[in-house]
């Protein structure tokens, strides 16, 4: 730490630590982040209005909105998210537990640590969609082998995440707690969870990005709902506005659900002063 | 009082950090440790502080063995190691956990008054300047009132106008608390100027290479004829613990011209 003041570090007063980040930023910055889809959209549509393009494998945005339109009024579309959304909630739970349970093990005992990495470290290399055929065998082609193969692909980002957070967490910290004297369990709640904690967001939300591509995965070894078999059923019923409008409402769900993690958790980090938060300059 | 007797320290790879030290500080004085690099004071300072126990010999407070850390010594390292997500507030009041919410608050207000950072309370460390977590730091091992407190060169990271602040800082907070002081410094002139009793160390292993009593009345004036010369002495003290004639001896010959 240098004696040069951080520029904040003047201009806030008692109780004025909180909306930091929200003054930096104001409304403006998330809607910013609209203009390259929408932009990309409205190019689009007016090319294929004024006849540039004739939009037959990439429909225009009005096309999509009409087939999202109709999906949903049918009842159809409601239906197929759900189960999408089920199975991903499903499978990040199971490998949340799983590889927070397995990460927090392995990184507190080094004997466990010694016998348990390098089996998983093996299994992480192999290709997800290698355990399809098995999942299928073990558990049926219904919703426990889906359900299990979204799992694997969530579990390892959060064990690796865990154990690496708890690895990674400094000694120089852990020795602040030894002179106030903290037993094992103080010292677990009241510096190794904090410190990890930042690490563990970011674990999760890798976690949930692999659940959601795991999900499709999952959803093309034979599914008879779900956005994955939509995006099937368009293929081979030759509707590319259905899996244009498909991979839409993937790409709209995984923000959504990466956003409520983000807020979630960071009531949590307002501590922390990225670059990601104040950028560069 | 506090009193080590012939405290020796052996790292696992055979390596001896300290040899047979063996001193004693009365209550409320203060007392500082000078050596080069590898004399093995920080070691000397962890054995006092509990966290390391010693290959040999024992560190004793009022005639009761340390065997762990204590809620009577209290520890500033070297960087001020707050805690991040833990406000001003949070960070000088952490170990005061377990006391009612009342008492706590007056306590930490009390302590951030002391060394001027009440204003910074609900900051998070990483707003405040190096001195002023230093500062901080030194707050969160005193609200405790411990009976010693232990400094690792805690002013060494900070640039000159900032340590000579923290040094008049300590002294006021050791008029206030009458704490046992115990600092490491490698600053000659620093441990002239805080302390009553200055301890040389010579290098692998440590030992205690010479004892210097500071008998210059308070408050002392920086750079003043009468410290400097105590200065003087102590410096030649530690260039003959650190032998800086042998490093010269051994150094070739300069060609005859």
């Amino acid at each position: 730490m240098t004696a040069i003041e951080h520029p904040d570090a003047r201009a806030p007063a008692v109780g004025d630590a909180l909306p930091l980040r929200r003054r930096s930023g104001g409304w403006g910055r998330p809607l910013i982040g609209f203009a390259l889809p929408v932009g990309l959209a409205l190019l689009w549509e007016a090319a294929v209005r004024s006849g540039l393009a004739n939009g037959r494998l990439v429909a225009p945005p009005s096309r999509i909105a009409i087939t999202i339109v109709e999906l949903w009024r049918s009842g159809d579309l409601p239906l197929h998210i759900w189960a999408t959304v089920w199975r991903v909630a499903a499978g990040f739970g199971l490998g949340v537990i799983s590889g927070t349970t397995l990460g927090a093990l392995a990184g507190a005992s080094v004997l466990v640590r010694q016998i348990v990495d390098p089996t998983i470290q093996g299994l992480r290399s192999v290709p997800s969609i290698a355990w399809v055929p098995l999942f299928i065998l073990w558990l049926g082609i219904f919703e426990p082998s889906k359900i299990a193969l979204i799992s694997v692909g969530v579990f390892f980002p959060v064990y690796l995440g865990v154990l690496g957070a708890i690895a990674s967490v400094d000694r120089k910290t852990i020795e602040v707690g030894r002179i106030f004297r903290l037993g094992r369990f103080a010292l677990v709640r009241r510096i190794l969870l904090p410190a990890i904690l930042p690490a563990y967001a970011l674990a999760l939300r890798t976690g949930l990005g692999l659940g959601w591509m795991f999900v499709v995965a999952a959803e093309f070894m034979g599914a008879s709902e779900g956005l994955g078999y939509l995006l099937v059923d368009g293929q081979q019923l030759g509707k590319p506005d259905q899996i244009i409008a498909a991979i839409l409402i993937f790409a709209c769900l995984g923000k959504l659900t990466d956003g409520l993690l983000v807020s979630v958790s960071a009531p949590l980090l307002r501590w922390q002063d990225t670059v990601a938060e104040q950028g560069l300059s | 009082m506090l009193t080590l007797k012939q405290v020796s320290k052996t790292f696992g790879a055979g390596q001896q950090a300290l040899s047979n030290v063996s001193l004693s500080v009365s209550e409320g004085r203060i007392l500082a440790i000078v050596g080069g690099s590898g004399c093995g004071k920080s070691t000397l300072l962890r054995a006092i502080a509990g966290l390391d126990s010693p290959t040999s010999g024992e560190a004793l407070l009022d005639g009761s063995r340390i065997i762990g850390p204590r809620e009577e010594i209290g520890l500033v390292f070297q960087e001020p190691r707050l805690l991040p997500w833990l406000t001003v507030r949070g960070n000088v009041g952490f170990g005061l956990e377990g006391r009612p919410d009342a008492e706590r608050r007056a306590l930490v207000d009390e302590a951030l008054e002391r060394v001027g950072l009440l204003d910074k309370a609900e900051v998070w460390p990483r707003q405040l300047s190096g001195g002023q977590a230093q500062r901080a730091a030194l707050a969160r091992a005193l609200v405790v009132r411990p009976k010693v407190l232990l400094l690792d060169e805690p002013f060494s990271a900070l640039d000159a106008i900032t340590r000579a602040d923290l040094q008049d800082h300590l002294l006021e907070l050791w008029a206030a608390f009458r704490a046992t002081l115990v600092l490491v410094t490698h600053d000659v002139e620093e441990a002239v100027l805080l302390a009553d009793e200055i301890v040389v160390m010579s290098s692998r292993p440590g030992r205690v290479f010479e004892q210097v009593a500071v008998d210059l009345p308070r408050p002392r004036e920086r750079r003043s004829a009468a410290l400097e010369a105590v200065a003087r002495s102590v410096a030649a003290s530690l260039d003959r613990a650190i032998d800086r004639n042998a490093v010269r001896r051994s150094l070739p010959k300069p060609a005859a011209a």
